[in-house]
């Protein structure tokens, strides 16, 4: 009873975060003219494909296995496409991720210890962000809206014993904040570097900040004593229960993130990003939590079809 | 300029929000810290404090008086090594760059085996080393004999079927695993699948799942599934002794339930525990029992080992013959007649 009440909150408050931004605005009009805008609202203005990679150094704790602090270098690949209506922005994408990372572990007096882990992310994620015609200001553009992220994490660390697999999913429902800067190059410029100067061309370009901020975090974490027996008696032959025998789903701790982006559009519709991207979170679980903080350099392309 | 210094702005800020969400690195050297983390994930987890009558709290006092600060990593490694002693138990373990502390169970009793002598008496010219595992014939064809020396050598299922088939015209097989010390308990159900004909529970597992020192799952049933292919069905004798560990002993808890299998030698040496596996804040990592292994009636016995149903010793005054395979065979031949 629990479980299907705990399932519709879900849900509706996905709905919610996800969907308000479009289907409130008619509310906004009288009824005459209600359809009218729908349909322009509606309307795809552009559909843009992304490939994204990225470099990154990560930072992360699992206190059901050890109290220490592993940090290392991450590598992000993503896909996804976007759509752009008159007043709404749909985004989904798809973004794989590989990190190999040291235990920070304190010097020894003796022969310092050493561990690493390494380890490999899925991310699925969906983004609604909404433009009113009041949050566009003279060179600024606001939009607000929600971000629903699916992550799963998978580890291995060969000095944990039969803890050393480990898996972390996480489903976070985000409110998102866009500001974004109009910075474009309207007229030829130079840059004199004494040896050569650049000439610069008149370019569309925008400097981006956005944060989300997860409103509903729900982890799925190992339970009391991490591993089972019945992980390891090899009699579970389903992979999937095998894996996550006994993991107890929560809903709290929270994450994080930020981009600051810089994008330049070039002629016939294509487009390219640097971004820094910043991201945290704290998966608390029932027992003990899991925390990661991610830095990321991410280099993106986009591909405009219309 | 401008975008860069926000650039940094907000790579400061974030790395700044993350060490004020986070709770504090507690990466330590210091002797206190790293002995109340150990005795406390023990203490929260493991798995048989009560069976063993162990007072862990009296342990502590007891351990902790022995730390002073300053105190070098090679005394405090001895004071948790001491400590971890108190429970008895082969699956708990310290392991540190410079040593790695190890209860040695089979060091509590006798010998029971000695590889030269099967080398030099039993096995002869027609040994085959086949994947992990050496076979011969025994007394003149009639009993196939199967040494498994570690749980930790995988084999394929086709290797297995060529042994099985090598030894299927046989009166009965002999399934050497003394000093056996444990490994992948993936393999107890890839070779007891050769030796049942249906679907059978054979023990039962349950881990801690609270702060109490009783507090359990609920049973976990370990279930046998016939192999699809080739199995035997005449005689089996399984050969332990106190060397036969951790995945040797949940085997033999395994044959318990099963009336072709017979246990010759001497109890198992235990550890009918899952180990976990862990790390202290100085980087040094440990491990400990966080469950049960029950018989099909909730006997708890594994942990302290298995006995078997003939008792045989090896007699180390005759190097010549092993005690133990020779009351196998006779078993083996005594069924037959």
């Amino acid at each position: 009873m629990l479980k299907t009440k705990f399932l519709k909150l879900i849900l509706i408050t996905s709905f919610i975060i996800t969907h308000s931004t479009i289907y409130s605005k008619p509310m906004f009009l009288s009824d005459n003219v209600e359809s009218d805008s729908t349909v322009k609202q509606f309307q795809i203005l552009s559909k843009t494909y992304n490939s994204s990679s990225g470099l990154g150094y990560l930072n992360f704790r699992d206190f059901a296995t050890s109290p220490l602090f592993y940090r290392g270098a991450m590598f992000n690949f993503s896909g996804g496409q976007t759509f752009v209506f008159s007043k709404i922005e749909l985004d989904y994408k798809l973004g794989f991720n590989i990190y190999g990372a040291d235990a920070k572990i304190p010097k020894s007096s003796l022969i310092n210890p050493n561990a690493f882990s390494m380890g490999m992310g899925l991310d699925v994620e969906f983004s609604t962000l909404y433009q009113h015609s009041k949050l566009i200001f003279n060179k600024h553009r606001v939009q607000i809206g929600g971000v629903g992220v699916f992550t799963s994490n998978f580890r291995y660390n060969p000095f944990l014993g039969n803890n050393g697999l480990a898996a972390d999913n996480l489903i976070n429902l985000m409110v998102s904040g866009r500001v974004v800067r109009d910075i474009s190059r309207t007229a030829d410029k130079t840059i004199n570097l004494y040896l050569f100067k650049i000439n610069l061309k008149p370019m569309k370009r925008d400097l981006i900040f956005q944060a989300d901020v997860g409103v509903l975090n729900i982890n799925h974490r190992p339970g009391y004593a991490y591993s089972y027996e019945a992980e390891v008696i090899g009699t579970e032959t389903d992979p999937v229960k095998w894996f996550f025998n006994d993991y107890k789903w929560s809903v709290n701790g929270w994450r994080l993130r930020t981009h600051l982006i810089y994008k330049t559009y070039n002629k016939k519709g294509r487009a390219q990003s640097i971004a820094y991207v910043w991201e945290a979170f704290n998966a608390k679980g029932k027992i003990e939590p899991f925390q990661m903080a991610t830095h990321s350099i991410r280099f993106t392309r986009y591909l405009d079809l219309n | 300029m401008r975008k860069l210094l926000i650039i940094l702005i907000v790579a400061i800020v974030s790395q700044s929000c993350e060490k004020i969400l986070f709770e504090p690195d507690l990466a330590s050297t210091n002797p206190y810290d790293n002995f109340d983390y150990l005795w406390d994930e023990a203490d929260r987890k493991y798995s048989y404090f009560e069976l063993k009558n162990i007072d862990w709290n009296e342990i502590k006092t007891t351990y902790r008086a022995k730390l002073f600060p300053g105190m070098s990593e090679d005394s405090l490694f001895n004071v948790l090594k001491a400590m971890l002693f108190e429970l008895r138990d082969d699956h708990t373990n310290l392991i540190s760059p410079f040593n790695i502390a190890i209860y040695y169970v089979e060091l509590q009793s006798p010998p029971n085996f000695f590889a030269r002598t099967i080398q030099d008496y039993y096995l002869k010219e027609n040994v085959y080393y086949t994947g992990a595992f050496t076979h011969a014939f025994l007394a003149n064809n009639r009993v196939g004999y199967i040494r498994y020396s570690s749980f930790m050598d995988s084999f394929s299922d086709e290797q297995l079927d060529f042994i099985l088939n090598r030894y299927k015209d046989t009166d009965g097989l002999i399934l050497d695993m003394r000093m056996n010390g444990g490994g992948s308990l993936f393999i107890v159900p890839q070779i007891l699948g050769r030796f049942v004909e249906t679907n059978t529970t054979v023990c039962y597992f349950i881990t801690r799942n609270g702060r109490n020192h009783n507090d359990f799952s609920d049973r976990e049933s370990f279930v046998i599934t016939p192999h699809d292919g080739i199995r035997y069905k005449k005689p089996v004798m399984v050969l332990i002794d106190r060397g036969s560990y951790s995945a040797t002993t949940h085997f033999a808890l395994a044959t318990k339930a099963l009336s072709n299998i017979v246990l010759v030698g001497d109890t198992t040496g235990g550890g009918g525990g899952l180990p976990n596996g862990g790390q202290l804040p100085n980087g040094w990592t440990y491990r400990f029992s966080i469950g049960q292994a029950l018989d099909l009636e909730g006997n708890n016995y594994a942990e302290d080992g298995v006995p078997p149903d003939i008792v045989a010793q090896f007699d180390w005054s005759d190097l010549t013959k092993d005690e133990i395979i020779d009351r196998a065979i006779d078993e083996i031949l005594t069924v037959k007649k």
